[in-house]
């Protein structure tokens, strides 16, 4: 783990992964872009509003198998409410998403490729896609649930992308057969975000390192 | 980094509207925020609370306050919102409840008992008469139905707002579990419910006792099942109205006309609204009665659930020699207490019919005398016969293991 010195602050810059290019400094909340070995300054993040989320920065699990650890988080809003997407960090350096919204749990470990979703981004030039439409994503059948203009509202740690508050994206969440669900954040119409997964209960990850609550006792699933 | 300080469960925050202290319990997911003393709904996803509608409505409390914590099988919950609705077949009541490591689930409140729900995260499949879900197959309990919300209070991750409706479909399956699907103009969402023990529910949640109607104790009334929640909860009920006889609201009254070995009359005294649960007093004045009795049957009819405490009362009153010898008996204004009766809006059904003794002359064809009778309902216990009868009614529980434990001695000797 390598730890170069904030450009802002000069506090220590512990970047789990090499693999990710943003880093928000845990001291001075500044947006650190790693450009090859050169550090670029992007502004001050907004600060996640707190909330009762039993997840933290340093969260570990278990997703499909593979461990994970929770290294970063973006917090999103739209018109009717507020979710969090914290970035799973598995051990092979790939990265997926957790998706927290209105306390339920997408666990979305694996990416996919744009070409897995050709169907819905030419429908998205066509500026068609409403919640009932049918897609297929690698191969499944894939109603979009809703599909949506969301602004962050705030980050922390590690990132694939630097998102200070106020940065728009088209979000569309998909649900397929047997809780199969995915989710597809598009900044830029050519590069599609593209992440699959499942719906899970807390318990289903085997978390440990949970946030504790005041007055909620840790369960015993999340207990070593 | 790892492990930050213990996240505060609540957060304390005050009403734009009327400045009344909130607790938000489930910061992070709650969308809507309606105040618990104004009614006022709030936006809960801006920062500064914005108020979206105004309201200076009274408030009612759902059986379970909310913020109350209970245990189901063997996960705490808290109630966190409360909202009610209605069908064409009646009402029921719905609680939202929070489990930070858990999520929300249903706790819904009905006349058939308690359920639990959980939403559906995937749909199941199959046509609108038959469905399919982990293999299990749930038949339609009858073609879909519009409910309504009529009154909410407390924090949900939704936009809540009374008079939203959506059309649900009920459907039964195997071991007791249901789904349902609830449809508006944007979704479509997957509940399954199961049924839950009642008694197990009102004990975690500490719930009173429903109503339970106290009656002149006489040779005919049955010694009441021993039951230590009614125990309690005539105790709490005494120790409420001994503090609080001064204060015995008329809540609503009215009269009725018996004629004489006529007919049985019958009226409706509404409306009679609890804020919170409370005893009622049901007061009957029989005009003058002379060697004549007044039966009345009351029936007291929640507006919402349509579920009826019923009870009765005899007004009599009979005199008879003459000088020395002269006697009288019975009363003729009888006072009725239903305890522990739930909030809510009420309609006292009162069925009433008038009688002459016989020996003073029988005639089935009446004899053209009328009684008017007035009845009037009143919060709280209002007599000292209903403390004393209070006072015999929470000696009953003690006077039983009494009697039980010298039996046992006899038994034993």
């Amino acid at each position: 783990m390598d730890a170069p010195a904030c450009p802002n602050c000069g506090a220590p810059l512990a970047f789990r992964s090499a693999a990710l290019p943003v880093k928000v400094c845990d001291f001075c909340r500044s947006t650190v872009i790693r450009r090859g070995p050169a550090l670029e300054l992007a502004g001050e993040a907004a600060t996640v509003p707190e909330g009762v989320s039993p997840l933290q920065i340093g969260t570990t699990g278990t997703a499909t198998g593979r461990p994970f650890e929770l290294v970063g988080r973006v917090r999103w809003r739209w018109t009717d409410g507020a979710w969090s997407e914290w970035l799973m960090l598995f051990g092979d350096g790939s990265h997926g998403w957790l998706s927290e919204s209105s306390s339920r749990w997408m666990m979305l470990p694996r990416e996919g490729r744009a070409a897995d979703v050709p169907d819905l981004v030419a429908r998205m030039r066509g500026g068609a896609v409403k919640p009932g439409l049918r897609v297929m994503l690698d191969g499944s059948a894939y109603e979009v649930n809703d599909a949506r203009i969301v602004t962050c509202l705030g980050s922390e740690g590690e990132l694939p992308f630097a998102a200070p508050a106020g940065l728009e994206m088209f979000s569309v969440d998909l649900i397929g057969h047997d809780g199969r669900c995915a989710s597809v954040q598009i900044e830029d119409i050519d590069k599609p975000a593209v992440y699959l997964g499942r719906y899970v209960a807390l318990a289903d990850l085997k978390p440990r390192n949970l946030r504790t609550i005041e007055g909620w006792p840790v369960p015993d699933f999340a207990r070593a | 980094m790892s492990s930050a300080a213990p996240a505060l469960a609540v957060r304390a925050l005050t009403c734009p509207n009327c400045g009344g202290a909130i607790e938000m319990r489930a910061a992070g997911s709650t969308v809507s925020f309606i105040c618990p003393h104004c009614g006022s709904t709030l936006d809960a996803t801006d920062r500064d609370l914005a108020l979206l509608t105004r309201a200076h409505k009274a408030m009612k409390r759902p059986r379970i306050a909310l913020g109350t914590r209970g245990t189901i099988e063997g996960t705490e919950w808290q109630a966190v919102g409360y909202m009610e609705r209605v069908s064409e077949d009646g009402g029921w009541s719905e609680y939202l409840l929070f489990n930070p490591y858990r999520g929300y689930r249903f706790l819904v409140d009905s006349d058939d008992g308690f359920y639990l729900g959980e939403l559906l995260d995937r749909a199941p499949e199959g046509g609108e008469d038959r469905v399919t879900l982990d293999g299990n197959r749930f038949t339609l309990d009858e073609p879909a139905y519009p409910a309504r919300v009529t009154f909410v209070v407390g924090e949900f991750y939704w936009r809540v707002a009374v008079g939203e409706t959506v059309d649900i479909l009920d459907y039964s399956g195997p071991g007791g579990i249901s789904l349902s699907a609830e449809t508006n103009e944007q979704e479509r969402t997957w509940t399954r419910s199961r049924r839950l023990d009642g008694g197990k529910v009102m004990l975690a949640f500490g719930i009173q006792q429903s109503a339970r109607a106290t009656r002149p104790p006489g040779p005919g009334s049955a010694i009441p099942g021993a039951l230590l929640v009614a125990f309690l909860t005539v105790v709490a009920l005494l120790i409420v109205s001994a503090a609080g006889y001064a204060r015995r609201p008329l809540l609503a009254s009215g009269t009725i006309d018996l004629p004489v070995d006529g007919p049985t009359r019958m009226t409706v005294i509404t409306p009679i609204t609890l804020t919170e649960p409370d005893a009622l007093t049901i007061e009957t004045r029989g005009g003058r009665l002379s060697n004549q009795w007044v039966e009345y049957d009351y029936s007291l009819v929640d507006r919402r659930t349509q579920t009826s405490y019923d009870s009765s009362a005899v007004a009599e009153y009979y005199s008879g020699g003459s000088g020395d010898d002269s006697w009288s008996e019975g009363d003729s204004s009888p006072h009725t207490a239903l305890l522990g009766v739930p909030a809510g809006t009420y309609d006292l059904i009162v069925e009433a019919s008038a009688r002459n003794w016989p020996e003073r002359g029988i005639s089935s064809f009446g004899t053209g005398e009328t009684i008017t009778s007035r009845i009037r309902v009143r919060r709280g216990v209002s007599s000292m016969d209903s403390f004393w009868f209070s006072l015999f009614l929470v000696a009953l529980w003690p006077g039983f293991l009494i009697w039980r434990a010298i039996k046992r001695k006899d038994e034993e000797d």
